[in-house]
């Protein structure tokens, strides 16, 4: 459970293993359980708050293959910045910011690769297609095209671009998140757009979706 | 250069779910960032905060002769899983080649088989409640008159009034077993219903999906016999109380439910449907129903014997018959209570065999709803919310979580519910 927790069928692993899990209190009580080094908080923290950091990363950089050690950097970035948090009931956009701090250190220095990217190569499409579990090949292409133009732009207005229109953020909180001011991130987000739709139109992966619902208009 | 009209909101959704389609790759990985983390994070700090426990029952041995004992005994008991200090809701998984110990502060020890896996839901000072999600445990249990130990094995509990005894689970045959060396256990949940005792030299053995039990003298087990009825311990009915005193123990020998039962070499006719069926040979019961016309058989069965030809007809991988006869309990005898569990099993037809998740969850809702106190409510209601997540629906899912947490929270689907409301 388990896991898939409750997966009867797993093999046992070479050695006993020993993994704490949920801590019973809400997040200020967390917080204090982790700043008392009780080992239980420290499991209950990413047992508790692991699928939303894996989604905003995974909203941000795209599904990749590091992203185990990246969700993993995250809470142990966490762990050492705990200090600086001041108020217990921010808690979750507190880890948004160091969710989104690890990002940008991750596109900032790796080079272009992305999992999705293997799968979409002209010579190789029936692997993709046997691996893809259904996702229908176009839907691939289109979601290695975004971010293959996101990775275009710099780092900080892809995050603020990812957050606000992928994660479903508003500017608010991509502010709070990328802890930058609202017209600091308000500038980002237009200079991200406008760097999106410029570099978008160009591939013809993306013509249905730019234009699902909506039509491209002069103003 | 042409502005566009909000097409970004709809282009970073159309992202967003194409990313989720990809939910079996991310949950591994997951898994394997949880698996990291923890090795680094916390083995650190378990270790120091043991030294922390050492110097605090240091402390209490000095106080007390000043009468501060009485309030370090009220304090949870601590223990250890294998050579690390035990965590509540820790989770142990035992190596194929050896067991693991679990230690408790009263002297109290269980074992996790080779292969096992299990979680410590809840300590206090007076015992633990464990999870045994797989395999087995070995229990040997401090006795108080304060002590409360449990054992919570798929849809069963084992509620240890004391002392030694070995618990098994094998989720993906749904089968339960209790082996009572010292003193005694009371097992409750599915197909036992109320919580019945188990005491030294008995073993009993509860095959979920067959709605079947067997409490046998271990000795004579081991030696391949059932305990005859009126012997070394009460003849428990099966799930089969259509007649109350139908002895579900008989002088012959035992046999697992998984190989036909061979017809006995005396009889002077081949055994019917009904005889298989009284048998708890649910498969073979299935395979005569067959072979004399499933349809009349179905025609003339009672309540309970349409829930074994359901039974029998699921085990065998046949979905349509099993569907056919659980169905036609519930439309010809509206009123019987076993309605409730043709629900729930038709529930498992469309969930392992169909993969019909949205029927599933349906069928599951109205077992609950049917029986709300039944034997297999925490069960549906677990699969309610796997069947909910599975046929997309996650509102539908994350309320059923809600309300699986709320009456059951060290349930075997706790965990899951809990992954879903975060």
């Amino acid at each position: 459970m388990i896991a898939r927790a409750h997966d009867p069928g797993a093999p046992a692993r070479p050695e006993g293993v020993v993994l704490p899990l949920a801590f019973s209190g809400d997040d200020r009580a967390l917080l204090v359980a982790l700043r008392d080094h009780h080992p239980g908080a420290k499991a209950a923290f990413f047992h508790r708050h692991a699928a939303y950091v894996e989604r905003v990363i995974t909203r941000v950089i795209g599904f990749d293959r590091e992203l185990s050690d990246i969700v993993q950097d995250v809470f142990l970035n966490a762990l050492s910045s705990l200090p600086g948090l001041k108020d217990a009931g921010a808690l979750r956009p507190w880890l948004a910011q160091v969710a989104t701090r690890t990002a940008r250190k991750v596109l900032r220095t790796r080079s272009r690769r992305r999992w999705l990217r293997l799968f979409v190569d002209q010579d190789d499409e029936k692997s993709a297609e046997r691996v893809t579990n259904g996702t229908e090949l176009a839907t691939l292409r289109a979601l290695a095209a975004v971010y293959s133009v996101l990775e275009e732009l710099p780092a900080d207005e892809h995050i603020a671009f990812a957050l606000r229109f992928i994660e479903g953020m508003d500017i608010a909180e991509v502010a709070a998140a990328c802890r930058v001011s609202l017209s600091t991130a308000k500038r980002r987000l237009q200079r991200a757009e406008r760097g999106f739709i410029d570099k978008a139109q160009k591939r013809p992966e993306l013509e249905e979706w730019l234009e699902t619902g909506e039509r491209w208009k002069s103003r | 250069m042409e502005k566009p009209v909000m097409p970004l909101e709809s282009l970073g959704r159309r992202v967003a779910e194409a990313l989720d389609e990809h939910a079996l790759e991310r949950r591994r990985a997951l898994e394997g960032a949880r698996q990291q983390y923890l090795a680094a994070a916390v083995r650190g700090p378990a270790r120091s905060r043991r030294g922390m426990l050492g110097l605090a029952t240091a402390v209490a041995a000095v106080l007390i002769g000043i009468g501060l004992f009485a309030h370090v005994r009220a304090r949870p008991l601590v223990f250890t899983a294998g050579e690390q200090p035990g965590v509540v809701e820790t989770w142990v998984a035992a190596p194929g080649g050896r067991g693991v110990p679990l230690r408790f502060s009263d002297g109290t020890r269980f074992r996790l088989e080779p292969s096992s896996r299990a979680r410590v839901v809840a300590v206090d000072a007076h015992g633990a409640s464990l999870a045994l999600e797989s395999g087995g445990l070995h229990a040997d249990v401090v006795h108080s008159k304060q002590s409360a130990w449990r054992v919570i094995a798929g849809p069963l509990t084992v509620r240890v009034t004391g002392t030694r005894f070995d618990v098994r689970w094998r989720a993906s045959a749904e089968e339960f077993s209790v082996t009572v060396t010292e003193g005694s256990v009371g097992i409750s949940g599915a197909v036992v219903g109320e919580e019945r005792a188990v005491r030294a030299g008995e073993t009993l053995r509860v095959f979920v999906g067959e709605h079947r039990l067997e409490l046998a003298n271990t000795a004579e087990l081991a030696a391949g016999e059932r305990v005859k009825p009126g012997g070394a311990g009460p003849a428990l009915a099966t799930s089969v109380p259509e007649r109350e005193a139908a002895p579900s123990l008989t002088s012959e020998p035992v046999k697992p439910d998984t190989t036909p039962t061979p017809l006995s070499a005396t009889s002077p006719r081949a055994p019917d449907w009904r005889e298989f069926a009284r048998r708890g040979s649910l498969r073979e019961a299935f395979a005569a129903a067959q072979a004399t016309g499933f349809d009349a058989a179905c025609q003339s069965a009672s309540p309970s014997e349409l829930l074994q030809l359901g039974d029998g007809a699921r085990l065998s991988g046949n979905s349509a018959s099993a569907k056919q006869a659980l169905t036609r309990l519930r439309s010809a005898f509206p009123a019987d209570s076993r309605r409730a569990a043709a629900a729930f099993a038709l529930g498992k037809v469309a969930f392992d065999q169909t993969h019909a998740y949205a029927e599933a969850a349906e069928w599951f809702a109205t077992s609950i709803r049917e029986q709300p106190g039944g034997s297999l409510v925490r069960e549906a209601a677990g699969r309610l919310i796997e069947a909910r997540r599975r046929a997309g629906d996650d509102a539908g899912a994350r309320r059923a979580a809600e309300s699986y947490l709320a009456r059951y929270p060290d349930g075997p689907h706790a965990d899951l519910a809990r992954s879903l409301l975060r």
